[in-house]
């Protein structure tokens, strides 16, 4: 399996599971966030135990329940195997002695996620050269007047802070504490990275552990757990347009696959 | 007169609220970092490893 498998680039960087399936086919205990935009981010993983996109690419791929490879010098190895990625290490990182290792795997991964940026309507409009629909614009007004705003916010509309899952209202699955087994502190019990909504619409089943199927759900049970608001059906049907105006072009020729060295 | 309505909505609530539209601001071109700079040839081999089964 690849990184493509779980974050599959034409589907806006998400498998559209619940959770993942490792290479067993074991279950994975977190819903694949997307890779698009992440880079961003003040952290990465749902509990933020990566500093940046250089460390999380490390992970996974020694993750007994994704990829499962059984070291780093086992990686190592098998990239030495192809003359084609050694002559690409070399070209990447000039200079270096040994340019194949495990680090450097990560940083090319991560210097790749680093364009993995998506524009969208919303983007236009705040650069002054196109309108929301109004719908689009009335979910924008609510968006901010129900407090979406206070914690998706910034250019990826989110990912650049830690909160409480049920902040006014438990939660009613705390199975996953979340934050709290990076710091194993109690003030991070149930704390999640806040998500991006950029895609949003395309990037479901939501939330940490995927339970949730639809935008429309989400919305409403973020209205209610975090701001203690009950929105009405017209608001979140607002809210959620206004969300899709967030959905953004894949880069196409970036992601494009290439031919692989063998 | 509904359809002109329609058009002048998203103005007048965007016109009113414009110390709200700073707490968002477009996307970057890239997310580029300083330490760990995005080369071509880096990039172009990060590609490959990312689809790399």
């Amino acid at each position: 399996m690849s990184c493509n498998s779980c974050h599959d680039l034409e589907k806006y960087g998400v498998d559209s599971m619940p959770t993942s399936r490792g290479f067993k086919g074991q279950i994975g205990g977190r819903n694949a966030p997307t890779v698009y935009n992440a880079a961003g981010h003040l952290a990465q993983f749902w509990d933020g135990r990566a500093d940046d996109v250089e460390a999380q690419a490390k992970g996974p791929v020694l993750n007994p329940g994704e990829m499962g490879m059984p070291s780093k010098a086992e990686v190592e190895y098998r990239l030495e195997r192809i003359p084609g990625y050694v002559e690409l290490f070399k070209q990447a990182f000039p200079g270096e002695p040994k340019p194949v290792n495990f680090h450097n795997m990560a940083q090319a991964i991560a210097a790749f996620e680093r364009g993995l940026v998506t524009p969208s309507r919303f983007d236009r409009f705040l650069k002054g050269g196109g309108g929301l629909s109004p719908q689009e614009a009335k979910g924008y007004q609510e968006f901010q007047a129900a407090g979406c705003a206070s914690c998706h916010n910034g250019p990826y509309m989110g990912g650049n802070s830690y909160k409480k899952l049920g902040q006014m209202k438990p939660w009613s699955n705390e199975s996953d504490p979340g934050r709290i087994a990076v710091t194993h502190l109690d003030k991070d019990k149930m704390v999640f990275k806040v998500p991006s909504l950029r895609n949003i619409e395309k990037t479901g089943p939501y939330f940490h552990d995927g339970k949730i199927q639809t935008l429309d759900e989400a919305i409403k049970l973020m209205a209610t757990h975090q701001l203690n608001r009950n929105l009405t059906n017209e608001q979140v049907a607002d809210i959620g347009a206004f969300m899709k105006s967030l959905t953004g072009d894949i880069p196409k020729a970036y992601i494009a696959k290439p031919e692989l060295p063998r | 007169m509904r359809l002109l309505a329609s058009l002048l909505l998203p103005l007048a609530l965007l016109t009113q609220e414009p110390k709200k539209v700073a707490l968002f601001s477009p996307l970057p071109g890239n997310m580029a970092s300083g330490h760990n700079p995005m080369t071509d040839p880096k990039v172009k081999l990060g590609r490959m490893l990312y689809y790399e089964p």
